[in-house]
């Protein structure tokens, strides 16, 4: 091992640990100016020296939190690169820790416990009553209508389906298997930079379920750049009510499903 | 260190996150963000030079965070006591003050750090996740002589250079940096203390030759 890596952290921890870091803390979270943390510092002086003064104004450009654009512009320079990196180190996501063979044994008891519990609950849980909605399929895929059709000559049509920005957007949802139950949709529109938005749509949901979304890109406040279309698909009393349910729901949830599909909006067709 | 921070988010997104899931990932940027650069921060404004550089040298910290997969952020175990929001302050503090050093032109530090070196973090790994650094920080204090405990201040913790530290201290520049060899090997060494670890031994065949010849001993004097 490195033999200053615990120093190295340990310096960390004290810088962290200094009174004034709570105050710097709390700015950079966003739930203190930086003026009112310089002016809690200062306290009762009234004057400073220069250094001191210099120390103060540098601080407060640090911890100030960054400018929405800033913030996008940095999350999306980090996603693209990690899209680079991408498979070249797949097989570094597999991290053993060291500290956790111990446990394995304990992990493989309780799995197998889980197990049994799974089988018996099957077994000995009674025959679902008539009219209670159906196991949700949870296999949705999307498809995209009324793209531009922009391709010319012998150029491959291009990867995103790219639409105009005063065009309209056909969406279809299409079940892996057939679903009869109260179903509904929430869409969200996302544009790489970690902040996504709700959008209201009306949404036509066919037997079977089968649902068809007829709209226009101004309708979904789309400009021109590429986007993210994320739809959540289920039984309508467990759809995710924000953005922050969805991402974090997505992976557990039986009730719905959750699709994607890029598009890029250009100017004016 | 405080505790202001939101809850952290649920190991189910964070797998997800940085197994590269671009949705997941952005909500884990938007929630580790404030704290990267806080922890980052601390290390900088002290420099008048590095202040216009600071959103670089977060982009920095983030870029050796998410690097080969995330594999820094992948030592983090959610199942011990150490949030993952405090582990993410003190990893992006140790990179950020390596960073703020490489700019500062502060040569005494290895610019180039292997990743591959990290997949034997752990001692400072288990320091981390059983929160022991308050601890260390005391032992630093109540067992270090003052020129360490000023070499450590001035050094790991303001991120002097190292040679004005040592000039401060009266100390030759090779002097300097001997002793700050050896001030990392006795934290290394009362890190491992505090973990019940036994100290590793300058001379470890030595000891294990007088151990086979104390069994000898005891094995004639035994059939004897």
């Amino acid at each position: 091992m490195s033999k200053d890596q615990v120093i190295q952290v340990l310096g960390a921890h004290v810088v962290m640990a200094e009174p004034t870091a709570e105050l710097w803390h709390r700015v950079a979270l966003g739930e203190l100016q930086a003026n009112e943390a310089a002016a809690r510092l200062l306290g009762a002086r009234q004057e400073l020296s220069e250094d001191e003064q210099s120390v103060l104004d540098r601080a407060k450009m640090v911890f100030v939190p960054p400018s929405e654009e800033l913030r996008r512009a940095q999350l999306a320079a980090l996603l693209s690169r990690r899209a680079a990196e991408g498979e070249d180190h797949a097989e570094d996501r597999a991290v053993v820790l060291p500290m956790r063979s111990p446990r394995i044994r304990r992990w493989m008891v309780g799995l197998l416990g889980a197990a049994a519990s799974v089988a018996l609950t099957v077994w000995l849980l009674p025959a679902r009553p008539e009219g209670h909605p159906r196991v949700f399929s949870g296999a949705y895929t999307i498809e995209l209508e009324k793209a531009a059709d922009t391709v010319r000559g012998a150029e491959p049509r291009p990867e995103v389906p790219m639409y105009p920005v005063d065009g309209k957007i056909g969406i279809r949802l299409v079940p892996e298997e057939e679903v009869d139950g109260p179903l509904g949709v929430v869409a969200f529109v996302w544009d790489q930079s970690g902040s996504a938005r709700r959008v209201e749509l009306e949404a036509t949901i066919h037997e079977h379920g089968v649902v068809e979304i007829d709209t226009t890109v101004q309708a979904l406040g789309l400009t021109v750049g590429e986007w993210e279309l994320v739809l959540a698909v289920g039984w309508v009393r467990a759809l995710p009510d924000t953005w922050e349910e969805l991402v974090t729901e997505e992976a557990d949830s039986t009730d719905f499903d959750v699709v994607r599909a890029r598009v890029r909006v250009v100017s004016r067709s | 260190m405080s505790n202001l921070e939101p809850p952290d988010l649920p190991p189910s997104v964070v797998a997800r996150a940085l197994d590269g899931e671009e949705t997941a990932f952005a909500l884990f940027y938007r929630r580790y963000d404030p704290t990267v650069r806080w922890a980052v921060g601390l290390r900088v404004y002290r420099w008048p030079r590095l202040v216009p550089l600071f959103d670089d040298i977060v982009q920095e910290v983030w870029c050796e965070l998410t690097r080969r997969g995330c594999k820094r952020l992948r030592y983090h175990d959610a199942e011990r006591r150490l949030p993952l929001w405090r582990y993410v302050a003190l990893v992006s503090g140790r990179l950020g003050w390596r960073i703020a050093k490489r700019h500062l032109g502060h040569q005494e530090v290895e610019l180039v750090e292997a990743l591959e070196e990290d997949d034997d973090w752990g001692v400072v790994m288990r320091i981390m996740h059983a929160d022991l650094l308050d601890r260390l920080a005391q032992a630093v204090h109540g067992e270090l002589d003052e020129t360490d405990r000023e070499l450590f201040e001035e050094y790991f913790v303001r991120g002097e250079m190292l040679k004005d530290v040592g000039a401060r201290l009266g100390l030759k520049e090779n002097a300097t940096y001997k002793r700050k060899e050896r001030l990392q090997r006795k934290l290394q060494t009362l890190a491992e203390r505090l973990l019940g670890k036994p100290p590793r031994t300058e001379h470890p065949d030595l000891v294990a030759l007088a151990l086979v010849l104390v069994a000898t001993l005891v094995e004639h004097g035994g059939g004897a």
